[in-house]
């Protein structure tokens, strides 16, 4: 789970710009088998509830980007056994920590010996090879090129492409908030109803906004 | 499944004689060597001003520093690299092409026999060239990378691109041996010459190594093993 203190300690790291940070913080914290299972893990965490949505300021007008908008044509997960030279290889979606095409390569076989490809050992393979995958990986790649980051019509869209800036960029429609905002509403849960820190380590994004939802219907009740 | 990985370890390893450098058992171009050109170029902003012009002198470096570590003690020089580079490219593209490569880097030689006159601003100017080492490449590119109020335009790859072939400055009879000058007076230099006399240099070495155009232009080619 994305927890709040997650969340705030993202958007702090967005509003210093450290990108790079942003990627590997929410890369950890939602460990996945590629890119495919990282993606919908992090629409799963964004959009909980039905009226769920991401809010974006495009030409003074509010676009407002529901969850069937979201990682539009976001692919299947599948992978397929090639044979090339004496091997047979097995392709799959890239991992999300490695940019390289060599990260389509899950298993290689030769004869009865079977290796299952990860960070730690597929430095050793030789670019012959991957270059020999590389017509079966790019239409991996295409099919995750042929996605959108979201689709709301026609006028309103954003492509997907293969590459850290746009993973980057989901992550900060996801997960990325007004930093003080969220040390504000933080801080007020601690003063006025004896939160910890540690509570929101536990605690999603979403329970937090309905305690102030209820909290602010209360304040506003006894103001009446 | 140690035993594939040894394959391919046997696989990636190679023994090649170098033009200039002898016999040498060489790694063959793998993912580590990708993983780490890509942890080398994402370091590099992509607003950075001229950044196809950064990412060509990094590249060069790059590849520079890859060879050099192959073998510390050894001195590599600008023809092992094309030599290396060729080998890298056919091996990638497992191409049987027959290759011509050691005959034509052989052209690289005539670098120490030229002598180029040339007339700037009532000057006389006779350039001598040499063939560079990989070290001697890297000062340069270090010299320009550090810059960093520097933007990188085509003229500091022009600036690489011919200044590491010269030997020596031959300017009115006064002899200035490009090994006694700094990098930085060297750059000072080359901005005190005009574009035609550049031009005239550039066109000379270009004629020179016209046999080696191919693997010159691959030198410079960032992408060709990402």
């Amino acid at each position: 789970m994305i927890s709040y203190n997650d969340v705030l300690e993202v958007s702090k790291l967005y509003k210093h710009k450290q990108y790079d940070k942003v990627f590997s913080y929410i890369t950890e914290r939602l460990p996945s088998k590629n890119i495919i299972d990282f993606l919908k893990k992090c629409k799963a965490e964004k959009f909980i509830e039905t009226n769920d949505c991401i809010k974006l300021d495009i030409s003074k007008k509010e676009l407002i980007i529901y969850k069937d908008d979201f990682l539009k044509n976001l692919p299947l997960d599948k992978e397929d056994i090639y044979h090339i030279d004496n091997y047979k290889i097995t392709i799959g979606y890239p991992n999300i920590d490695s940019i390289l095409p060599a990260s389509c390569i899950k298993k290689l076989q030769y004869k009865d010996i079977l290796l299952n490809i990860n960070p730690t050992n597929y430095n050793d393979i030789p670019l012959s090879l991957v270059k020999k995958c590389m017509p079966y990986i790019q239409t991996y790649l295409d099919k995750l090129n042929d996605m959108y980051v979201y689709y709301v019509n026609d006028k309103y869209n954003s492509r997907f492409l293969y590459n850290k800036y746009i993973i980057i960029n989901i992550i900060y429609l996801c997960f990325v908030q007004q930093h003080d905002s969220l040390i504000q509403q933080q801080l007020l849960l601690m003063k006025q109803y004896n939160f910890t820190y540690q509570d929101f380590n536990h605690i999603s994004m979403n329970s937090v906004n309905a305690y102030v939802k209820i909290i602010n219907l209360k304040l506003n009740k006894e103001d009446a | 499944m140690p035993n594939l990985l040894s394959k391919f370890k046997d696989l990636c390893t190679s023994n090649v004689i170098l033009p200039d450098s002898n016999e040498i058992t060489i790694s063959k171009l793998n993912v580590n060597f990708q993983t780490k050109l890509h942890n080398h170029f994402t370091n590099i902003s992509e607003d950075t001003e001229n950044v196809d012009n950064v990412f060509i002198l990094e590249y060069i470096k790059f590849i520079n520093k890859y060879i050099i570590e192959l073998h510390s003690e050894r001195t590599f020089t600008y023809r092992d690299k094309l030599f290396l580079l060729d080998f890298w490219k056919k091996d990638v593209e497992s191409s049987d092409e027959p290759s011509n490569v050691l005959e034509d880097l052989k052209c690289i030689d005539k670098l120490n026999e030229m002598k180029l006159k040339l007339q700037s601003s009532n000057i006389q100017l006779i350039i001598q060239f040499k063939q560079p080492t990989l070290e001697e490449e890297n000062k340069i590119l270090t010299f320009l990378l550090e810059d960093n109020d520097n933007e990188k335009t085509d003229m500091d790859v022009v600036f690489f691109d011919i200044f590491r072939f010269l030997r020596a400055i031959h300017i009115d009879k006064h002899e200035y041996l490009i090994d006694n000058i700094s990098i930085q007076e060297l750059h000072k230099l080359f901005l005190l010459f005009d574009v035609q006399t550049l031009r005239e240099i550039a066109k000379t070495l270009a004629e020179t190594l016209e046999k080696v155009t191919t693997l010159r232009l691959l030198e410079a080619d960032y992408a060709s093993f990402y």
